[in-house]
């Protein structure tokens, strides 16, 4: 197991260094000379700033030196400042991951507790009403744009209970109820792709699992059906499930750019789209890398407890 | 569906598509693979409904506004914001343009960037993968990496990094869904390469001395076609949806034009009194993304039967 | 053919088999894979259920333990007498009470047939816990015990394995100990060395055929293999198209047996161990249980075969020596019943 895990974090590093280099390249390089673009935007036409921004990039160096200090400064935690108000970078992510972690524990809550239920159920029933009722709800779920739902959630919520505090966010320190009471809906609307793609999922592989012969054995050893689903069916269903899951942390994650977008939540989402607006490279740069490195390792996690799940891969 | 990775797995088989093995039994002939797909593929009732929307979409995709008696750019401030009725049964705008025939323009849009997108991704994809899948070695592994390091990233915050610094318009937007799109195809076409290569008859044809690239225009690249096929449809559905994301967020379309993403976005500063103009784009969006991905399915269930018997 | 079985001692019936009837209802209408079986097994003895895929023997054996899959099969008539009780009506948490307790059921690929994810000696355990109330760590010992008990080598070191690390006929030996684990009256064993080398065949054989004799356990063994049947089995079964067309002692059976579809499957038989896929001896395919002839199934197959075979289902033949048969011309060779 442990040289499993090993390998698996050895394989990493191309990746990152990879993921390091595209955003670089695309922040940095394609976009030609960014104090060119800087200058023809109003919004960031400040002297200040692009001192910074020369300051922090070495314009005039050939660009691997650049990439090479860049990267340098971002192992040891340095993600430069922002080129708009001069914070670090790393200190506004940190104060804004939390809302972000708070929403996607949210989603994966319902994924988890909405999503392996109803699809596990769908299979267990299947050819009954309550099969076609949960697939078909399933099938218009995942199609519904989750922007959209939440624009319309936003609407209605606006129209017939504005005082119910659903829209109103609160830091968890300030008011830990309200906050969560404000983030539920975005919770809810952010989940709801995937919910519906983790039914579907769990149907299939519970289905699949059911017809295995091992539960068949399992029966034929006179288990209970509790017994059989429990011990049997629903550990093994849930190995591509988790998989999934891992796969899904990057839908909720690109989900949370438009919901902190529709919802006014000060995540790193909002962060992003506003350091678009600003041209706020450094904070582009930092920030995305972060969240993709945070994916990178929320994938090796869910690698290592598919391994966990099932021993035929740990060797 | 908003994740190009998670499309390609297991996942539910509506029952009525699981027609391939009566096609077997009820004709006791042997049909080739295509044709027993194309029979499938017509016994699945969703898969119907999710052609013929598709249709409706491409139909009005190439007539836009012409069908329509308004313009979908023009502006008329005497008929700002009205609700739904015979004369505009999907409201009209701030400026007084009809929706409908803006969403009919739009529906050009999202059809063209989809298309052009999921054609582009074909392009670099399926020559990548083989080479990746044919040949591996050096390249296949350069190749690989940087697929892997593209589905390192949530696709939409891809999307969303590549159009900020390319610069929002809609050919960068649709560069950016392509270069998305292609790591999955190359992943795809890598698989179905590796897993053909080895078959007797591709052994066979090596063996009676043809050449690389016979072998793989003639012999690989027909069994790869399939699964690319399904992918394909997919992704069509996807880059409707991420095109309707960033226009949302503004970092797509740019106005005036109509495209259901932007719409939407420009919807929300009214929506509390003209809320047609939220609900119309999306279900737009529905529309399209459920005529794709219903399509997808069938397609499939019919090349892959035995993922159907269930 | 190898040596008699001695007459069990006690011959009480464990399990009698009236007039049992399995079908599918499928979109191609309905499938008649068990179609009227009849028969009886008693304490310590190996029954033979043989025929040829699709013959309705396996759906026999699951129609037994109740584990036909449902939709689309059901057992639609019939009675299985075991225990004191009718199991055809018996309610599912009976079933579970007998189900590896009384009656067990081992199956053909040992590898799918054991849970992929749990330890061996777990998926013993399992049913000391459930059946007999033990602790997880009780139940473990006892696992380990049963895993010596059918010669799996150092089995404390098994018992902590994974299906996947272990060989095809370790894996057989490891279903063995979970179905006997509870001393059930009655193993059923589907095809139990399909899936295995011939020589792990043999000794597999041999384990289950001692076991059985040592615990008086009766024994249910289903296969195509007719080689297996003269090794292991005191009476036996032949199915056809869901009925059983020939029912007998295997002394019998293989010296003259009555009906022409025994016989081509005897002429088939060139060694120990061979197969019944490829019939010499018997032209075409078994008939689709859809559409079954209006006669005799075999007809259509059979050299003897008349009008009448065509025309009118063979009855029930009983001789006075046990042996029966489905068959208007049986063959002669039956006239004289010796000992």
């Amino acid at each position: 197991m442990l040289r499993y895990i090993a390998h698996r974090l050895l394989g990493l590093i191309p990746v990152l260094i990879g993921v390091s280099l595209l955003v670089f390249l695309s922040v940095w390089v394609i976009p030609g000379d960014v104090v060119d673009i800087m200058m023809g935007d109003e919004m960031a036409q400040s002297a200040a700033a692009i001192e910074r921004l020369r300051a922090q990039m070495n314009l005039d160096e050939p660009i691997h030196i650049r990439y090479l200090t860049w990267i340098g400064n971002v192992l040891q935690g340095d993600l430069g400042v922002s080129l708009i108000s001069g914070e670090p970078v790393l200190d506004q992510i940190l104060r804004r991951a939390p809302v972000n972690f708070q929403l996607m524990l949210m989603a994966m809550f319902f994924i988890i507790v909405i999503g392996i239920p109803l699809g596990t159920l769908a299979a267990y029933k299947q050819f009954t009403w309550i099969d076609n009722t949960i697939r078909i709800g399933a099938i218009f779920g995942y199609v519904i744009p989750n922007f959209w739902l939440a624009t319309i959630a936003v609407l209605i919520v606006s129209l017939y209970f504005p005082r119910s505090g659903v829209l109103h966010y609160v830091p968890f320190s300030e008011d830990p109820i309200a906050n969560i009471r404000g983030l539920l809906l975005p919770g809810l609307v952010l989940s709801l792709t995937t919910v519906t793609y983790i039914v579907r999922l769990t149907r299939a592989t519970v289905l699949d699992a059911l017809r295995q012969d091992y539960v068949r054995t399992a029966r034929a050893k006179g288990l209970s059906e509790r017994i059989v689903m429990t011990v049997h069916v629903i550990p093994n269903s849930m190995i591509p499930v988790a998989t999934v899951l891992g796969i899904q942390v990057g839908v909720l994650i690109g989900g949370l750019v438009l919901t902190e977008e529709i919802f006014m939540l000060p995540g790193i989402g909002r962060m992003i789209l506003l350091s678009i607006e600003s041209r706020d490279f450094m904070v582009l740069a930092g920030s995305i890398l972060f969240v993709a490195v945070i994916f990178v390792l929320v994938n090796l996690i869910i690698d290592i407890l598919y391994a966990f799940l099932d021993p035929r891969i740990r060797y | 569906m908003h994740d190009t990775r998670t499309i390609s797995r297991t996942d539910e088989r509506p029952p009525d598509a699981a027609g391939s093995d009566d096609a077997v039994a009820e004709t006791d002939q042997v049909l080739s693979p295509t044709r027993l797909a194309w029979k499938s593929f017509r016994r699945s009732k969703l898969g119907l409904v999710g052609s013929l929307m598709v249709l409706l979409l491409i139909v009005i995709a190439i007539g836009g506004e012409q069908f329509s008696p308004y313009d979908a750019y023009s502006m008329d401030s005497s008929v700002s914001l009205e609700p739904p009725s015979l004369a505009h049964p999907a409201g009209t705008d701030r400026f007084g343009r009809d929706q409908l025939t803006r969403l009919m323009e739009g529906t050009r849009i999202s059809m063209l960037v989809s298309f052009v997108a999921v054609v582009l991704s074909l392009v670099i994809g399926i020559p990548l993968g083989l080479i990746a899948g044919y040949y591996g070695g050096l390249a296949g592994t350069v190749i690989m990496r940087g697929v892997d390091v593209v589905f390192a990233f949530p696709t939409i915050l891809l999307a969303l990094m590549l159009v900020a610094t390319l610069g929002a318009s809609l050919p960068n937007l649709i560069l950016a869904i392509a270069v998305i799109f292609q790591a999955n195809v190359v992943r795809i076409v890598r698989a179905s390469v590796m897993s053909v290569k080895e078959r007797e008859f591709v052994e066979a044809a090596r063996a009676v001395g043809a050449r690389d690239s016979v072998i793989m225009a003639q012999f690989i690249l027909p069994n790869v076609l399939s699964p690319v096929i399904v992918q394909a449809t997919f992704h069509l559905s996807l880059a409707i949806f991420i095109e309707a994301a960033l226009s949302f967020l503004g970092l797509g379309t740019q106005p005036p034009t109509p495209s259901w993403g932007l719409m939407l976005n420009e919807s929300r500063t009214f929506m509390e009194f003209a809320p047609w103009l939220t609900i119309f784009p999306g279900l737009a969006i529905i529309f399209a993304v459920l005529g794709f991905n219903l399509m997808g399915d069938a397609l499939r269930d019919a090349f892959d039967p035995r993922l159907s018997q269930r | 053919m190898t040596e008699r079985a001695p007459k069990p001692c006690d011959s009480s019936v464990v399990l009698r088999v009236r007039d049992l009837r399995t079908h599918f209802f499928t979109n191609e209408g309905v499938v008649k894979a068990v179609d009227g079986v009849d028969f009886e097994i008693r304490r310590g003895e190996i029954l033979g259920i043989v025929g040829e895929s699709g013959s309705g023997k396996s759906v026999t054996g699951l129609s037994l333990m109740r584990l036909v899959a449902s939709p689309p099969g059901r057992i639609v008539s019939g009675q299985i007498e075991f225990g004191g009780r009718d199991l055809v009506e018996a309610s599912t948490t009976e079933m579970q009470d007998i189900r590896g307790r009384r009656m067990s059921m081992i199956f053909q690929d040992p590898l799918t047939s054991l849970n992929p994810v749990l330890r061996i000696g777990y998926q013993v355990g399992e049913v000391f816990r459930y059946h007999l109330g033990l602790s997880r760590s009780k139940a473990l010992h006892r696992a380990v015990d049963m895993l010596r008990a059918t010669e799996i080598p150092s089995p404390d070191r098994r018992a902590q394995s994974y299906p996947y690390e272990l060989s095809g006929g370790m894996r057989q030996r490891a279903m063995i100990a979970m179905a006997l684990a509870c001393e059930p009256e009655l193993l059923i064993a589907d095809e139990p060395t399909t899936a295995l080398d011939v020589t792990v065949q043999a000794q597999v054989l041999e384990l289950m055929k001692t076991i059985c004799r040592e615990r008086q356990t009766a024994l249910l063994l289903i296969t195509h293999d007719m080689g297996v049947v003269a090794h292991m089995c005191d009476r036996v079964a032949v199915m056809y198209a869901g009925k059983i067309v020939e029912y007998t002692d295997v002394h019998t059976l293989f010296a003259r047996p009555a009906h022409p579809y025994t016989a081509g499957l005897l002429r088939s038989l060139p060694r120990l161990g061979a197969k019944l896929r490829r019939l010499a001896s018997l032209e075409g395919q078994p008939p689709r249980l859809t559409r079954l002839p209006a006669g005799c199934a075999f007809a259509p197959r059979c050299p003897r075969a008349q009008d009448r075979c065509r025309e009118v289902a063979p009855d029930l033949t009983r001789l006075g020596n046990g042996h029966q048969f489905r068959c208007h011309f049986p063959l002669e060779n039956d006239k004289e019943p010796q000992a």
